[in-house]
């Protein structure tokens, strides 16, 4: 669905934010994609959208440029700004204005997304609450039955209940034709939800491999002594929350806050198991 | 698919733009009637009804509220148009609506331009229309008038109705305007915040560079065409129609480079 190929990008007068980057995204997975401040996260799902122009390198997305912004293309995609503003329309006048773009808009989808994120359909958009706003423009962008879903930070400002039912929504929400690619800081709020980890670090994409790739190769394990076959750690109460090779094909549970911090650590080893 | 230009999403685009600043757009033309008709009433009804400015000329000054005004509106309206391509928070949700960027131009140079010009005209003759029939019927006053001959007379105040006087001199201004706006227009797409003081200030170094650069080329090329006043930058050119085609051709020009900069917008 997506082939980013060679990719070289960066904002005016900075240095390049990636360098010769290459990446192949299918139909049918969650993508997770992790990233530190100003690792490029948001950049690159600009880059997929068409919304920010490389300098060099191509990028193929269901069999389009994005940067020429074709409305073939924009029609089968739902992008999720981590900021963003309504109009001061109410949602019945938004739903007339806009959905009538999206060929495939699944009305009465998006009226059970609203019942399920308990947002009053008499309310003009701009009033919300910003985590109704949020709530509201996933509704919506998943409601277009579009096969791209791009969300950045989906989560920021979701309340704990919405949190749960934003991981319920999204994995119904995945279908075989459907690729749906998810940045976001709040690790634990995708727990479950991705089966595929992007990991940004140093220009590049440093680890892409799916969750059940990730347990075979790697054992998440909370000890109370490190031995010598310890890839990275961290001190917790009760000993080391830790990350071992897995020679054993032994059963553990991703942890993807301490990968993540492994990598900005131990890139070298990681790579080397990943390659 | 037509990926470039298609009716029906162009008339999806008209409709949302519409659903979204059509109560602005509305509110706007109501401030602007609000101020043709405290003009009006302050102007000219008070003045006419004066007695002791019988023998003083009664200017028209509804050219010049026709133009200043219209003016106001037109680059406002235009520079509201992409002015949202300014704050990232509204510009991805705008850049991602399904339509070309053929389309989403067509329809900010509909609502800045076409129909901002079309509802101040009509809005403007209307009121015009009405109180200057009032006028007409009510007013027993006299005053000191131009007549067709171009010779001051005293007499009944009569004053023409604005379209019926200046309708050859609407369609001679009309294109200053536009050519004004499809300035702010550019400045809406090219300036990412306080679009419309900044294009303001680039207009004015524009107009400045621009007078002293027709003042000079007036005197060049209408040298045996052209009477100068005392200042001599300040010139009369018979052959309007050339200024009026140029103003189209800048207003065009500056259109192309909008359609360009916002094909070139990033989020």
């Amino acid at each position: 669905m997506i082939i980013i190929e060679n990719l070289n990008f960066g904002y005016n007068k900075r240095p390049l934010l990636f360098r010769d980057m290459n990446m192949q995204l299918s139909c049918g997975h969650i993508y997770g994609l992790f990233g530190e401040n100003g690792a490029g996260k948001s950049t690159l799902l600009k880059n997929i959208a068409g919304l920010v122009y490389a300098q060099s390198g191509t990028l193929n997305v269901m069999g389009f440029d994005p940067k020429q912004r074709q409305p073939a293309l924009l029609q089968e995609i739902c992008f999720i700004p981590e900021e963003f503003e309504l109009p001061s329309i109410y949602i019945d006048n938004y739903l007339k204005g806009t959905a009538p773009f999206y060929p495939k808009f699944d009305y009465e989808g998006f009226k059970s997304l609203i019942d399920e994120f308990n947002i009053q359909s008499d309310q003009r958009l701009n009033e919300m609450s910003y985590g109704q706003k949020k709530k509201f423009i996933i509704a919506f962008g998943l409601s277009t039955q579009a096969r791209l879903v791009i969300m950045d930070e989906p989560t920021n400002g979701l309340d704990i209940p919405s949190k749960t039912q934003f991981r319920k929504i999204m994995a119904s929400a995945l279908t075989e034709e459907r690729c749906i690619i998810i940045s976001t800081h709040q690790v634990r709020d995708l727990d479950n939800l991705i089966d595929t980890v992007i990991m940004l670090n140093e220009n590049r994409i440093a680890l892409k491999a799916s969750v059940e790739e990730i347990t075979q190769k790697l054992c998440f394990k909370r000890v109370k002594e490190l031995d010598d076959t310890v890839i990275y750690s961290e001190t917790s109460i009760s000993g080391y929350q830790a990350i071992f090779r897995n020679l054993n094909q032994q059963d553990s549970k991703l942890d993807i806050e301490l990968l993540f911090n492994a990598l900005l650590h131990e890139s070298k080893k990681l790579t080397q198991i990943f390659n | 698919m037509n990926n470039t230009f298609n009716f029906k999403r162009f008339g999806l685009l008209m409709k949302r733009q519409w659903l979204e600043f059509g109560k602005i757009y509305l509110i706007s033309l109501g401030i602007v009637a609000g101020v043709i008709i405290a003009s009006y009433g302050l102007y000219y009804f008070r003045f006419i009804e004066n007695e002791g400015m019988k023998n003083v000329l009664v200017p028209d000054l509804r050219v010049v509220l026709f133009f200043i005004l219209g003016t106001l509106f037109l680059t406002i309206a235009a520079n509201t148009q992409f002015s949202q391509l300014g704050q990232k928070s509204k510009l991805i949700v705008d850049l991602m609506v399904p339509a070309s960027t053929l389309e989403k131009f067509l329809t900010g140079l509909f609502f800045s331009v076409i129909l901002a010009f079309l509802s101040y005209l009509l809005v403007f003759c209307l009121i015009d229309f009405a109180l200057v029939s009032e006028l007409k019927n009510t007013s027993h006053s006299e005053a000191l008038q131009m007549n067709d001959a171009g010779q001051l007379v005293m007499g009944k105040y009569n004053p023409a109705y604005f379209f019926e006087k200046n309708s050859n001199m609407i369609i001679q201004i009309a294109s200053v305007p536009i050519l004004i706006s499809s300035l702010f227009f550019l400045g809406s797409v090219y300036f990412t915040k306080h679009q419309y003081v900044k294009t303001m200030i680039s207009l004015m170094v524009f107009s400045g560079l621009w007078i002293t650069f027709t003042a000079y080329t007036n005197k060049y090329i209408f040298h045996d065409k052209v009477i100068s006043g005392d200042f001599k930058w300040i010139v009369y050119i018979h052959k309007t129609e050339w200024w009026i085609a140029l103003y189209i051709v800048l207003s065009v020009f500056f259109w192309a480079i909008t359609y360009v900069r916002l094909r070139e917008k990033e989020g």
